[in-house]
């Protein structure tokens, strides 16, 4: 990516927050959904001494899944429910600058609700404060393979009739890559786990985003432009 | 007359249907071209090639010399669109919106003041465009399209939905424009020919008539 186009994926991934922290309600509504997750699986679990890690880490990615449908459904949906999109196809700069916006807004806003989750997780599933940094770094680079894939998938369906429904249906195959390492890594942070034996996880989730950096580089224009 | 925009030989095929069926036209530097013709005549088809937003089936697009759909990003810097929907953000003041888009074509500062200036829309600079009316945000739009003092000015569906009022007003500005050439996509030739010095029908995909104005 060059400098210009990382510099126009970050004015449009700006606007996009701004507008977003203007009309707040999606966003709080996201946490909330959140938050009422982690309380809902704490009352649920409260008479089960010891719980399988792999139980904890599939809740935690459940509900990341969810809020990445919440928050990735509207991206483009929005500028062509609104009219905008013929806006961003007028500017001067690289259509894959457009698609960079998207995927930077995505992260950040899933960042704020994956910090809503951990802090939720360990005040109502009793989780150590010690298992923050790990369980930050894999949420982390999972929200972004979730914020990629998931802005991709938007750009590719915002023509559709029920583009919505559609991407909350579409959204789980090809989540797969991402939840079934996210889980197991997890898992193994929540079991104590030593960073290393993260590693083949950690491989797969860069691996998958790297693979749809590519697709997204190579295909978007041809979405973009009518 | 230096030649702006020239289209040769350009088609555009939805599936089956063909939008266009080989369009030749040139515009020259400050001519105002009304483009005329029914619903599904093939104007804002035509329009969004030449804004290359919409890439033609076949045929080539020529803007300051330039194969327009070689040079998106070049060509894009020459044009200002104002569709017959808002480019606008709701939740983002009028000179937000600006910046937001001037941000694209390094606009300096005063420049935001000369094109507020020329659509009278000043005094809504702050006010979030979601708040204005219909005239006041399309008054606005055209603010928008005028950064960076583009060559082409490509506006589709102009008069859409505007009182009569507004409307007038709105040809009083783009009499002001005298630099821009200016392309104008409507069905109701009346208001739009008032600012037109020529005419062009297009009906099927094809230029049925050209009419000069002036």
């Amino acid at each position: 990516m060059s400098e210009n186009t990382l510099s126009y994926a970050l004015k449009l991934a700006r606007k996009d927050l701004i507008v977003e922290l203007r009309r707040p309600h999606e966003l709080l509504s996201i946490i909330a959904f959140t938050l009422s997750s982690i309380i809902v699986s704490s009352f649920s679990w409260r008479t089960i001494l010891i719980l399988d890690p792999l139980v904890i880490s599939a809740a935690m990615w459940v509900v990341i899944f969810f809020a990445s449908i919440l928050v990735l459904t509207t991206s483009f949906a929005r500028e062509i429910d609104r009219g905008t999109i013929d806006g961003l196809r007028s500017l001067p700069c690289q259509p894959f600058a457009v698609l960079a916006g998207k995927m930077i807004y995505g992260m950040i806003t899933l960042v704020l609700v994956l910090v809503s989750l951990i802090f939720s997780s360990l005040l109502f599933l009793n989780l150590s404060a010690s298992l923050i940094p790990g369980l930050l770094l894999i949420f982390t680079i999972g929200a972004i393979d979730f914020a990629l894939m998931g802005s991709m998938m938007s750009a590719v369906l915002m023509y559709s009739e029920g583009k919505n429904l559609l991407l909350a249906f579409l959204f789980f195959p090809v989540s797969v890559p991402i939840l079934l390492p996210g889980i197991q890594a997890g898992a193994k942070i929540l079991a104590g786990e030593p960073f290393m034996a993260l590693m083949p996880e950690i491989r797969l989730l860069f691996a998958f985003m790297l693979a749809v950096i590519a697709a997204s580089m190579t295909l978007f224009q041809e979405i973009f432009l009518e | 007359m230096s030649e702006i925009v020239r289209l040769e030989e350009v088609t555009k095929n939805f599936g089956h249907i063909k939008a266009l069926r080989g369009i030749d036209l040139s515009f020259t530097k400050g001519q105002k071209t009304s483009l005329l013709g029914p619903n599904g005549a093939g104007k804002s088809t035509l329009l969004k090639i030449i804004a290359t937003q919409m890439v033609p089936s076949s045929g080539q697009v020529w803007i300051m010399g330039d194969d327009a759909h070689q040079n998106r990003i070049e060509a894009k810097k020459n044009i200002g669109v104002v569709g017959h929907r808002s480019f606008l953000y709701d939740e983002l003041t009028v000179l937000e919106n600006l910046r937001f888009y001037g941000d694209f074509v390094n606009v300096i500062e005063p420049e935001y003041d000369r094109v507020l200036e020329v659509t009278d829309i000043e005094h809504w600079r702050d006010i979030k465009t979601g708040h204005l009316s219909y005239g006041l945000r399309k008054r606005a739009d055209i603010s928008r399209a005028l950064l960076g003092n583009p060559s082409i000015l490509l506006l589709d569906e102009f008069f859409a939905g505007l009182d009569q009022e507004t409307s007038v007003a709105l040809t009083e500005y783009m009499h002001k424009l005298e630099e821009q050439t200016i392309i104008a996509t409507s069905h109701t030739p009346e208001l739009i020919n008032s600012f037109c010095d020529r005419s062009v029908l297009i009906r099927g995909g094809l230029i049925e008539k050209e009419v000069q104005l002036r």
